[in-house]
């Protein structure tokens, strides 16, 4: 009786496909949320100063021990720190380098990984070899030991710390770039440009580029999640930005010490950075969805998106 | 029909699937009928797009999920499928109706064996040991005339060629009895030679063994020479069926006419002389917007005023003849 | 116009994905024909006969091992610079499959104004021009803005001729232009070459396994086997008259005449093991000694067509063999 009845309803759900509708649905919510997340955390960057109540706290902040480490209230929304600084304006300002380091590291990564691997994937031959053998040192170096290592060489800083990830991450476009002008090398539409008598570079301008992007962008916006943990990370183990600066991953490593009593401190910046991190996965999730079954047919993918 | 006439193998009656997708339903074929006999090879043709495979995945229902049968019935054997369970259609695919798809390649798994596969169906349809099945999966590669068998028996499916994996493919589908073979485009992935080998194989065991085939193909050159009956099938409707010889030679529905004019064959060059194909103006529609009345009616040559608006109605030409056009009326 | 003398296309590759053994592909091995202006010369084979790498060699897309191209009396793999672009200009190629010969991010108008761009910098009459060579084609105005994937498999095709003749060429290589296409489609295409042809005087060069289909558009005819020709003559003739074994049984199979596979033996050939002596012999039910061991060369037949055949003559008077 109640395996009829469980196999009926399994079969209403699979014969009206409404787990596939669910699906449907979802997917755009799920996109929907991802970017108002991240939007108004752009906003909140873009308008820090306007925000948060005790922007020069936020910013760096002169000691205030009166107020040290008082829980969450009216005029501290999110309590203090134990120097007394404002924690909710130490979040918003610490958006602001989050963002900062993930666009800046991607940008680069971008910018120097997606050309040259697009122009290796075509063109072949030693230059290409050559290429893949240096990304191949590069990738074999985890994020975190490149980060020890560039420190060791320059003292921590937003600046050795964007470095250090830019370096780490910029093979993963070149090998994606390059792998997509490897497939489209042998593509019809490309041959027939060789056979208009066009050169390597005038058909990479006009037809690799464009085509290699769809994949590239996906691994960008789920890469800005990553870069901005990874932020959080190095900061935590004190190998990128330094105090006074007001970076996630830094606060909360401050914040461990008075874990779990003072609860605010920790809790408040973990929050921003797992809504942050999820947005662009959620993002990327939807992304990769969506571009990716038109990828095999090549459809017309911008006006989709 | 007499008492003592045999019913169809398969009978297919007054069937309407639709498709939907996204916002729109599409309607695949509108009261199709049509029907197999034991024994007989019927070829279903017709362009891309008019619903032929459709058709096929109807009867052995495996149609996607967004697709839904609206009316109709199709019989098998005397007993109606669109009845059944899931559970015992699985027990009538690939043993009473087999399937034989376009690319061997692809509907082989890489990853076992011939014989591993071959074996498995028999073992779990049939009940057999291992060691029986096994002898069977040879028996099954003989009749195919597989040269030697041991080898083949043993090897992946790549690394056997497209006409080999094809006949592998219709010894499984010949492993289980099976009474009606469905081909769907079964030569369109290999050459010319080879096509023909395949054909003249599924003609000889079909005389041998006795079961009937579902050809669907595109080219009415195949269905000329190696099917008993054709039906035409244009925008999910079958426009004119007969036997091969009669429809080939005096095609009655105009759409049929036209698609014999445009096929380019070597008769019709002569010499310096080359006519010109005759070509059907407009496109085929799409299942989304078939037009009203008769679905060729735009881009007929022949059309005239009631066609824009009442679909014809199927009649009857001549002994076993049948056509569905206005002009007849 | 174009002259191809020996041509050959050999390349090697791994033998499988962790071998380090090479296996040498001679996929076009001495080749030689000539197509004359305005005609139409049609390849025809199955696949993996090499008719396809002929057509590339041709309009200069891949570079032959041996054997020299010539067009118009020069030879094309040697030429550089401006000459090289002239030659691009005067050979254009239309491929299988037709979505897929046309940049997806790219408009109609965009794909048909790129060879018009190459040819002049003439920016103000372009849309003209484009609407003209939409109109050569049999598609109107309403083309310009859409992208392949809005467009059906024959709409593809036309905007591909169209955009080959954008360059003005005078030899078009088609690879297996019609291929993907229903039937209906396809007569509409060709229909469309042959007018072309007629108006504008193009030489083709048409590549297919479609035996009827080629015989209707080919003047002359070279049939290929494992990267040769074997046969090669004017078309009606080489269809109503075959002297190879293998045009013979190709002709029977496309035919759908059943009893022609009988005398087909053996497995389709791969490229890898190319047979010693005559390549066709394995398969032939004709074969003796001689075609085991030499390699026959194209010789002259009794009407006019050349055939590789050791046997030729013999298959031709002998009717019980052919029984």
């Amino acid at each position: 009786m109640i395996g009829d009845f469980f196999e009926m309803t399994v079969t209403t759900i699979i014969r009206r496909d409404w787990i596939g509708k669910m699906r449907e649905q979802l997917k755009s919510k799920v996109l929907l949320c991802g970017v108002a997340i991240l939007v108004f955390w752009i906003i909140v960057a873009i308008f820090a100063y306007l925000i948060a109540p005790y922007p020069q706290q936020g910013l760096n902040g002169i000691p205030n021990p009166a107020q040290a480490l008082r829980p969450p209230s009216w005029q501290h929304l999110f309590g203090t720190t134990e120097l007394g600084l404002d924690l909710f304006s130490r979040v918003i300002f610490g958006t602001r380098i989050a963002l900062f380091t993930a666009a800046v590291v991607t940008g680069a990564s971008l910018l120097i990984g997606y050309p040259l691997g697009v122009i290796a994937g075509y063109v072949g031959g030693s230059l290409d070899e050559g290429l893949m053998r240096i990304t191949d040192v590069f990738l074999a170096f985890p994020t975190i030991l490149m980060a020890i290592l560039i420190v060791a060489a320059i003292h921590p800083s937003l600046w050795s710390m964007i470095l250090a990830l830019s370096v780490t991450r910029w093979p993963q476009y070149v090998r994606l770039s390059r792998a997509q002008a490897l497939s489209l090398r042998t593509r019809n539409f490309v041959l027939a440009a060789k056979g208009m008598g066009e050169g390597r570079f005038e058909i990479i301008r006009k037809h690799i580029a464009i085509n290699a992007i769809p994949p590239v962008l996906i691994l960008a916006t789920t890469d800005f999640g990553f870069i901005i943990l990874a932020d959080a990370g190095l900061s935590f183990l004190g190998l990128g930005v330094t105090p006074p600066t007001a970076d996630w991953g830094l606060t909360i490593a401050q914040s461990i010490a008075y874990f779990p009593v003072y609860w605010w401190y920790a809790t408040f910046p973990g929050i921003a950075l797992f809504t942050l991190v999820t947005a662009f996965a959620l993002i990327g999730d939807v992304l990769t969805e969506r571009l990716d079954p038109k990828l095999a047919k090549m459809t017309g993918v911008w006006s989709k998106l | 029909m007499t008492a003592t006439e045999q019913p169809p193998l398969l009978d297919v009656d007054n069937l309407s699937l639709a498709y939907k997708v996204g916002e729109g339903i599409g309607y695949v074929f509108r009261n199709l009928r049509m029907h197999i006999e034991l024994g007989e090879m019927v070829g279903l043709v017709g362009e891309s797009g008019c619903g032929k495979s459709s058709l096929a995945y109807s009867i052995i229902r495996l149609l996607p999920r967004n697709s839904r049968i609206l009316d109709g019935r199709i019989s098998f054997e005397g007993e109606s499928l669109l009845d059944k369970s899931e559970a015992e259609m699985r027990k009538i695919r690939g043993s009473k109706i087999s399937m034989v798809f376009q690319d061997p390649m692809t509907s082989l798994n890489p990853v076992f064996t011939v014989e591993q596969q071959m074996a498995k169906v028999i073992e779990v349809h049939e009940g057999l040991t291992k060691p029986d099945a096994r002898k069977k999966v040879a028996r099954m590669l003989r009749l195919v005339e597989l040269a030697d068998i041991e080898r083949v028996m043993k090897s992946y499916p790549h690394e056997l060629s497209g006409g080999m994996q094809q006949r592998i493919m219709i010894a499984m589908a010949l492993s289980l009895s099976a009474k009606l073979i469905i081909a769907d485009e079964p030569t369109s992935a290999v050459d010319a030679t080879i096509q023909l080998q395949i054909l003249q194989l599924l003609m000889e065991l079909k005389k041998e063994v006795g079961f009937s085939v579902l050809l669907i193909t595109h080219n009415l050159g195949v269905v000329a020479k190696t099917c008993d009956r054709v039906a035409v099938m244009y925008a999910g409707d079958i426009v004119e069926e007969g036997s091969a010889s009669t429809v080939m030679s005096n095609p009655n529905h105009p759409y049929t006419k036209a698609l014999l004019q445009s096929i380019p064959t070597i008769a019709k060059r002569q010499g310096e002389n080359r006519p010109p194909l005759a070509t059907i103006e407009g496109t085929a529609p799409n299942i989304f917007n078939i037009p009203q009345g008769c679905p060729f009616h735009p881009r007929c040559a022949y059309r005239l005023d009631i066609c824009s608006s009442i679909p014809p109605q199927r009649a009857q030409i001549d002994l076993g003849h049948f056509s569905s056009c206005h002009l007849n009326d | 116009m174009l002259s191809v003398n020996n041509l050959s296309v050999h390349y090697s590759r791994r033998r499988g994905f962790l071998s380090r053994a090479r296996e040498h592909i001679r996929a076009v091995d001495g080749i030689s024909f000539e197509i004359e202006s305005s005609k139409t010369f049609g390849l025809v084979g199955e696949s993996g006969a090499g008719k396809s790498t002929v057509g590339m060699c041709v309009a200069g897309l891949t570079r032959p091992t041996g054997g020299q191209i010539l067009f118009d009396g020069a030879d094309v793999w040697k030429l550089k610079g401006q000459a090289r672009m002239r030659f691009h200009q005067q050979v254009q190629m239309i491929f299988q499959n037709p979505i897929s010969s046309l940049d997806p991010r790219w408009t109609v108008k965009q794909i048909i104004s790129e060879p018009l761009l190459r040819l002049s910098k003439d920016n103000e009459r372009s849309e003209g021009k484009i609407i003209d060579l939409l109109g050569l084609v049999g598609l109107n105005e309403s083309f310009l803005s859409r992208y392949p994937h809005q467009m059906s498999g024959g709409q593809n095709q036309r905007v591909a001729i169209a955009r080959a003749l954008a360059m003005e060429p005078r030899l078009l290589v088609l690879d297996e232009a019609t291929s993907g296409l229903d039937v209906s489609v396809q007569a509409q295409i060709v229909n469309l070459l042959l007018k072309l042809q007629k108006e504008l005087g193009f030489t083709y060069l048409f590549i297919s396994h479609d035996l009827g289909l080629v015989s209707y558009v080919s003047d002359y005819v070279g049939v290929m086997y494992l990267g040769q020709i074997i046969e090669n003559g004017d078309s009606s003739l080489t269809f109503t008259a075959p002297r190879h074994p293998y045009t013979q049984v190709l002709l029977a199979s496309s035919k759908f005449e059943m009893d022609a596979s009988k005398s087909l033996r053996g497995e389709p050939p791969s490229l890898t093991n190319v047979p010693q002596g005559c390549r066709f012999h394995p398969r032939c039910r004709f074969a003796t000694e001689i075609c085991r061991e030499k390699e026959p060369q194209l010789e002259s037949a009794d009407l006019g067509q050349k055939v590789a055949c050791h046997h030729w003559s013999e298959i031709l008077n002998d009717a019980k063999l052919t029984a």
